[in-house]
């Protein structure tokens, strides 16, 4: 890592624990003796979301490092190669404005052998004809071409499965973006035969406006701080769709892509971990992927997310109550139950029912403080995880805004999603624009 | 100076949570707003339907592992 990374990485550790303990200070003092019962159930909210806050974080932190040690120190890749064949299943529907980039970027990996299998699910537009232009061989590449009906990305992923030639497979999206190492990353992890799949990291790649500004934020503070503390237990829970490697043997053993949750990968992910296999995190195996830049399409991709993942894990709910096959892939489950519902109701009330009560009591003060050492342990955070993935250091100011203006909106999608999900509201799959960045 | 000063912080906080609730107003009303953008796409015709929830499961047929490379 390099030297500066490794002194925003302290600072944020050391600034994050000051935050802390500043914050425990500061609720210790706030008045309770006459203010009412108001106050009392604010400060009691307030304490819980507090506690649940930094336990998050400091978990997720300390198992992140442990999983950096382990992948960059104790096992690195340049002294583990592992280069098998490999088989990179590419779903198309209507991707005519990116497929030849994304192509193209397949085409330049730094890997031995690979074929490129491209499964047109149906598209309406140009892709096809796109794709069957740069059929062929490429020295020791392939890129081969195959038409089925429309059928959405599950059933085209388990068709590519079923028509690979090699025993590991990449599944991708059509709009995303590999980095060359990927594959060589990615790849060593499959020495130890329990390891069924390979998480990959993905990366925003229109960063363009705020709201894909701070998703690529969210990506690498968010998402990419809990798969790697994941990681290290081996126990990821979403593979995404952007970037996962597989065993092809034990895809058609679970039984492949199931399509009847609205989130493919999340189900794939936890039939694997249920069925015993190792799920791991690979921070260098990078694919970037086209974020949403309207604020509706970004509500509309996570709406579906946050049904998927409900659906998903009610398919195996005895699973949250017993750890029926270890720990970690009980804590795992439960980390997913508890971001998809618990969090996104936590963060909204907890602040709103704080606030209010505070205003009322007299100690508004209080919210001040509280904002500020909130948004200085999110810009820590922030700062600690954008360090580890030596990423762009201008996005650490726009932690500042992340939680109460991209978090609370983004959370309050996903309430009122999960309300709909447990009324069985009907929905469909529907497909997010793109603008054709990458 | 303690008035001014405590103020000031009232003044400051009473923003931050004006702001946090507009911001959730604002959210709640996009969702609106999404859910209407949805409502208002053009379906396909009962029957033809493309979208449908529930596809059949699919299982991947087995098929051997010819030309792979050995495991080291």
């Amino acid at each position: 890592m390099r030297p500066r990374y490794l002194l925003v990485l302290f600072i944020g550790v050391l600034v994050m624990l000051l935050a802390v303990t500043a914050m425990v200070y500061l609720i210790s003092r706030i008045p309770f003796a006459g203010q009412g019962l108001v106050l009392f159930i604010g400060v009691t909210m307030l304490l819980v979301f507090l506690v649940i806050l930094i336990i998050r974080y400091l978990s997720l932190m300390w198992l992140g490092y442990l999983h950096h040690i382990e992948t960059k120190i104790v096992d690195p890749p340049e002294e583990s190669p592992y280069e098998p064949l490999v088989t990179i299943i590419v779903p198309a529907f209507n991707e005519e404005a990116v497929i030849d980039s994304a192509l193209q970027s397949l085409l330049e990996l730094d890997y031995p052998v690979y074929e490129i299998l491209v499964v047109d699910d149906g598209s309406t537009d140009g892709t096809a004809a796109r794709v069957a232009a740069l059929e062929g061989r490429y020295g020791d590449v392939t890129i081969r071409l195959v038409s089925k009906e429309n059928g959405g990305k599950a059933a085209a992923l388990n068709t590519g499965i079923a028509l690979a030639r090699h025993p590991f497979v990449l599944c991708m999206d059509g709009d995303s973006r590999l980095t060359p190492p990927t594959l060589r990353h990615a790849m060593r992890h499959f020495r130890d035969p329990r390891v069924a799949a390979v998480a990959g990291n993905v990366k925003v790649v229109n960063r363009r406006n705020l709201w894909t500004k701070l998703q690529a934020l969210e990506y690498i503070e968010g998402l990419n701080m809990a798969r790697r503390a994941q990681g290290f237990l081996r126990a990821v829970n979403i593979i995404p769709g952007p970037i996962g490697i597989f065993r092809r043997d034990v895809l058609t053993e679970v039984g492949g892509y199931e399509t009847d949750t609205f989130a493919e990968d999340a189900d794939l992910t936890l039939k694997l971990l249920t069925a015993g296999y190792h799920v791991i995190f690979e921070d260098q195996a990078i694919a970037y992927t086209e974020a949403p830049e309207q604020l509706l399409d970004l509500l509309k991709q996570r709406y579906r997310w946050t049904r998927g993942i409900l659906q998903s894990l009610m398919k195996r709910k005895a699973w949250l109550f017993l750890p029926k096959h270890g720990a970690a892939i009980w804590v795992s489950l439960l980390f997913m139950f508890f971001e998809a519902i618990l969090w996104p109701a936590a963060n909204i009330m907890g602040n709103l029912v704080f606030a209010v009560a505070a205003l009322e009591a007299g100690v508004a003060t209080y919210v001040l403080y509280w904002w500020l050492l909130l948004t200085l342990l999110d810009v820590t955070a922030a700062a600690y995880t954008i360090a580890m993935e030596e990423e762009e250091l201008w996005l650490i100011p726009y932690a500042v805004v992340y939680r109460y203006l991209f978090i609370a909106t983004i959370d309050v999608t996903k309430l009122f999603a999960t309300v709909e999900e447990f009324l069985g509201v009907r929905m469909t799959w529907g497909k997010l624009q793109r603008a054709g960045r990458i | 100076m303690e008035p001014a000063s405590l103020g000031l912080n009232t003044l400051l906080s009473i923003i931050i949570l004006i702001s946090f609730i507009v911001t959730v107003v604002l959210a709640a009303a996009s969702y609106t707003a999404y859910k209407l953008r949805e409502r208002r796409r053009p379906r396909p015709a009962l029957g033809s339907e493309k979208e449908n929830l529930y596809f059949e499961r699919y299982f991947p047929p087995a098929v051997d592992d010819t030309g792979s490379a050995p495991h080291t």
